[in-house]
C-alpha cells in the first residue's frame, strides 16, 4: 500500500520527516528513492542541517543535489544512531595474571605482553576469542637496576609513590617499551642476547634531541611518564603522555620519540633503531603550541591529546616532510577551543611550520548563526530539578563522625539525571549541541584516537556528561574525518557564506561548507584509560559493523566496545 | 430553516447525507459548487468507498470550526509532526484504511485531513531502520544488487575502491 502511493503523496510524507528518518526511506524501496531525491525534497530536508544551501533550488543540477547531500551524510556521520551496538566484557588475561597485572596488548588483539617481576611475559593467541598461548619469557635484568636507580636517585619524594610501569607492546610484537616515572626503556622480546643486555633508554629532560628546533618561549617537561604507545605501522615512533607538569603548560603533554626518517630497513622498527633514535624528539605538544602561539607573547595556546594521523595509504614506508595531527587546541583564557586537524613539517633541522586546517565543531566554538537561515540548533541544556546542591548537614546533635558523604543520594540522583538528560536530547536531535564535545578549557587529559584509515576520530573527555566534572568516567564522542571525495560543483563558491569566524587571529583556520558534527557515543561510570578504534576492514566477520571503537576502562578493568 | 445539506455517493453506491458547510472542507466540494451551483442530485465520489467516506465526513464534522487554511504555510517549514489528540484517536486505524484515508484526503483536497495523514505515517517511521520500515508497511525490496550496492557505499564513509 505505501510503496503505491501516488509520488505526491510521498513528498508530503518525506516533508514531515527528519534527516536520519529520510536516510532510511531513501533505501527502503525504489519508488521511495525516487522521490526522496528530487531536488526540492533533498533542499528541504537540508534545512534541518546547519550547512549553507544555495538559496534557489535550481541552482544545483539534481545530481548535484545528490552529491551533496550524500556528503554531508558522511560528514556528519548520519544515520548511525540508531545501529550502534555496545557490549561489555572483562578483559580475557592469560590464568596466571591477575586484574592489577600491567600488560598490553598489540593492536590486532593477538599478542599480549605482561610485566612479572623483572620478566616479560608474552603471549599469542590465532584469534581474538582463544585462549592465550605463552611464547616466550624475556627477562628484563636491566629494568631492575635501572627501578633501583630510579628509587634511590630520585631520593625522598622523588619517586612519586603512584610511581607505576606503563608499558607498551609493539605492533610487531617484538619490542616491548617500558615507562617508570621519568625513565624510558625499550627492549626487544625476540630472546636475542643483543636485547637482554641492553635496552634503549631514554630519560625525561636530559638527552633531549629535537629534530626540529623548538621556539624560543618553549619550555621543557618537570612532568612524569602516563602512558606509552607505538605509532605508525612499522613501530618508528612512541608516543608518551607525560602528566603532573608544573610548567605553564600544565599538567599534561604529549611527545613523540623516535626519527622515522632513518629507518633504514623497509621492515618494523628494530631494537637497533631504537637505540640510535629513542632520545629524538620528533614532535612536542608544547613545543608544537608555542610555535603557533608565536614569539610576541601573545595568546596562550596549548595543545592537548595530541595524536599524529596515520600517514596516508602507500606512503607507509617513505619518509614524509609533514603530518597531519589532530588535538585540542585551546587558544587564550576565554578558550577558542575545540578539536583540530592540522599539519606539521617535520624536515629536520627546519623550524617547525604549523597550519591548523580545521577546527571541528564543539560546545565551546560552535556560534549559533546570526541570521536564522540555518535552524535547529538546540543549545544543549540540563532542566534545573528541585534537587538543591548536596549539602552537608551534619547537624550536632547528630551521631559523630559518621561519613555520610561516602554515597550522598542526592548527588548520585543528580548525576544519573545529567546522563539520561544528556544522553536522551543527543539521541533524539541530532542538532543538540549535547553531540558535541565540551572542548572546555578544564579538559586536560582527553583521550583522542583516530581509525587506521585516519577517517573516524574517536574522543573520550573525562568528567562531560556527568553532573560533576570530577566524577568518575566521561564521555566518548565520534567525528568523521572523511575529506571530501567528490570535487564541489563549482556554483557552491557563489553562495552567500558567513565570514564571521571565530579564530579571526589565525587567518589559517577556515570553515568549511559542510559542518562536521560529532556524536555522542556514549557516557561511561568509569574512567576510561585507553580506546581505540579499529576498522573491520581486511576481517572476515566484516559486514555488519564498520569500525569499533574499543574502551578499557580502569577499575575494574573491563572492555566496553560500540560497534557501528 | 434547516441546514442546507448535500447528498455524497460512494463508489460502492451508498449515499450519504453531509451537512453543507461540513462537505465545503473539502476544496474539490466547493469549488465544484461554486462553480455547477446548488445541486439536489448525489453527487458521486469515484475513488472513494463508503467507510472511508464516513470517516472523511466524520473528521470534516469535527473540524467544521477551524480556521480556513491560508495556504501560504510553505515557507514556515520545519513542521512538526505533533498530532491533536483527537486527531491521533481518529488516526487509530488499520493501515489500509490509513492510507485510503490520506488517497480520500488528497482526492478531496482537505488539506488538514492530509496533512494529519502524512503526519501519521511519518511517526510512524520515525527512528526505524529501512527494514522495519519495509516490515512496517509491508514494502517489498526492488532494488536490483548494483543499486544495493550504490546505497551501501552512498551510507558509508569509508568506501572501498
Amino acid at each position: 500500500m505505501a510503496a503505491n502511493l501516488p509520488i505526491e503523496l510521498i513528498y508530503c510524507i518525506l516533508d514531515y520527516l527528519d534527516v536520519e528518518d529520510y536516510i532510511a526511506v531513501r533505501s527502503t524501496c525504489r519508488k521511495w528513492r525516487i522521490a526522496a531525491s528530487a531536488s526540492s525534497i533533498i533542499r528541504n530536508i537540508l534545512q534541518q542541517v546547519p550547512v549553507s544551501l544555495p538559496p534557489r533550488t535550481e541552482l544545483l543540477a539534481n545530481k548535484e543535489w545528490n552529491a551533496y547531500f550524500t556528503q554531508v551524510v558522511r560528514h556528519n556521520l548520519l544515520g548511525y544512531h540508531t545501529g550502534i551496538q555496545k557490549t561489555e566484557s572483562r578483559c580475557e588475561l592469560p590464568q596466571e595474571c591477575s586484574h592489577c597485572t600491567i600488560y598490553d596488548t598489540s593492536r590486532d588483539g593477538r599478542k599480549l605482553v605482561v610485566l612479572k617481576g623483572a620478566r616479560a611475559l608474552l603471549y599469542s593467541r590465532p584469534g581474538v576469542h582463544c585462549p592465550w598461548e605463552l611464547v616466550r619469557s624475556a627477562p628484563l635484568y636491566s629494568l631492575w637496576t635501572s627501578v633501583c636507580t630510579a628509587v634511590l636517585g630520585g631520593g625522598i619524594g622523588g619517586l612519586s609513590q603512584h610511581a607505576k610501569h606503563h608499558i607498551a607492546l609493539s605492533s610487531s610484537g617484538h619490542l616491548l617499551a617500558v615507562g617508570l616515572d621519568k625513565t624510558i626503556q625499550i627492549y626487544s622480546l625476540l630472546g636475542d642476547s643483543d636485547g637482554l643486555s641492553s635496552p634503549a633508554q631514554y630519560t625525561l629532560n636530559q638527552e633531549d634531541s629535537f629534530v626540529n628546533p623548538v621556539p624560543t618561549s618553549y619550555e621543557e617537561t618537570n612532568g612524569m611518564i602516563e602512558s606509552l604507545e607505538f605509532a605508525d605501522e612499522d613501530d618508528t615512533l612512541l608516543r608518551v603522555t607525560i602528566g603532573q607538569e608544573t610548567t605553564t603548560y600544565q599538567p599534561t603533554r604529549v611527545r613523540y620519540l623516535g626519527n622515522p626518517a632513518r629507518n633504514q630497513t623497509p621492515s618494523s622498527a628494530s631494537l637497533a633503531y631504537w637505540r640510535a633514535n629513542i632520545s629524538q624528539v620528533y614532535v612536542d605538544s608544547v613545543s608544537m603550541a608555542a610555535t603557533l602561539a608565536g614569539g610576541d607573547g601573545g595568546e596562550k595556546v596549548l595543545l592537548r591529546g595530541l595524536r599524529l594521523l596515520p600517514r596516508s595509504p602507500g606512503n607507509e614506508h617513505c619518509h614524509q616532510p609533514s603530518r597531519k595531527f589532530t588535538a585540542l587546541l585551546q587558544i587564550g583564557t576565554k578558550a577558542t577551543s575545540g578539536y583540530c586537524i592540522g599539519e606539521v613539517t617535520t624536515t629536520p633541522a627546519f623550524a617547525q611550520g604549523i597550519t591548523i586546517t580545521r577546527i571541528l565543531p564543539s560546545r565551546d566554538n560552535y556560534c549559533p548563526e546570526p541570521d536564522n537561515t540555518l535552524p535547529q540548533i538546540t543549545p544543549f541544556t540540563i532542566p534545573i530539578t528541585s534537587t538543591s546542591p548536596p549539602s552537608t548537614t551534619t547537624s550536632p546533635a547528630s551521631k559523630p563522625n559518621t561519613t555520610t558523604q561516602q554515597t550522598n543520594p542526592t548527588f548520585q540522583t543528580t548525576d544519573a539525571h545529567h546522563k539520561t538528560t544528556t544522553l536522551h536530547s543527543a539521541t533524539t536531535s541530532r542538532w543538540n549541541t549535547a553531540n558535541l564535545p565540551t572542548a572546555a578549557g578544564t579538559i586536560n587529559s582527553p583521550l583522542v584516537t583516530v581509525s587506521p584509515d585516519a577517517k573516524v576520530m574517536c574522543i573520550y573527555e573525562p568528567g562531560s556528561g556527568h553532573y560533576s566534572r570530577i566524577a568518575a568516567g566521561g564521555a566518548v564522542y565520534i567525528y568523521s574525518l572523511m575529506h571530501d571525495d567528490h570535487p564541489q560543483p563549482s556554483s557552491y563558491s557563489s553562495w552567500p557564506h558567513d565570514q564571521t569566524n571565530p579564530t579571526q587571529k589565525y587567518p589559517h583556520i577556515s570553515k568549511t561548507t559542510i559542518p562536521t558534527w560529532s556524536l555522542l557515543l556514549d557516557i561511561t561510570d568509569e574512567d576510561i584509560q585507553d580506546l581505540r578504534v579499529d576498522s573491520s576492514r581486511g576481517q572476515d566477520e566484516a559486514k555488519e559493523w564498520r569500525y569499533a571503537i574499543t574502551a578499557i576502562t580502569t577499575s575494574p578493568r573491563q572492555i566496553l566496545e560500540w560497534r557501528i | 430553516m434547516s441546514v442546507p445539506t448535500l447528498t455524497f455517493q460512494s463508489n460502492d453506491g451508498v449515499e450519504i447525507t453531509v451537512a453543507r458547510d461540513v462537505a465545503e472542507r473539502s476544496v474539490l466540494i466547493k469549488n465544484m459548487l461554486g462553480d455547477l451551483g446548488d445541486t439536489d442530485e448525489a453527487i458521486p465520489i469515484p475513488n472513494v468507498n463508503e467507510a472511508v467516506l464516513r470517516k472523511v465526513i466524520e473528521w470534516c464534522e469535527h473540524h467544521k470550526g477551524d480556521p480556513p487554511n491560508t495556504g501560504d504555510d510553505d515557507d514556515s517549514r520545519r513542521k512538526t509532526t505533533d498530532i491533536d489528540e483527537w486527531d491521533q484517536k481518529f488516526m487509530q486505524v488499520d493501515q489500509e484504511m490509513l492510507f485510503e484515508i490520506i488517497l480520500a484526503a488528497n482526492y478531496l483536497d482537505i488539506k488538514g485531513l492530509l496533512d494529519v495523514g502524512c503526519k501519521t505515517v511519518a511517526n510512524m517511521i520515525k527512528g526505524k531502520s529501512p527494514e522495519e520500515i519495509r516490515k512496517t508497511f509491508n514494502i517489498q525490496n526492488d532494488f536490483t544488487p548494483e543499486e544495493e550496492d550504490q546505497i551501501r557505499r552512498e551510507n558509508e564513509w569509508a568506501e572501498d575502491r
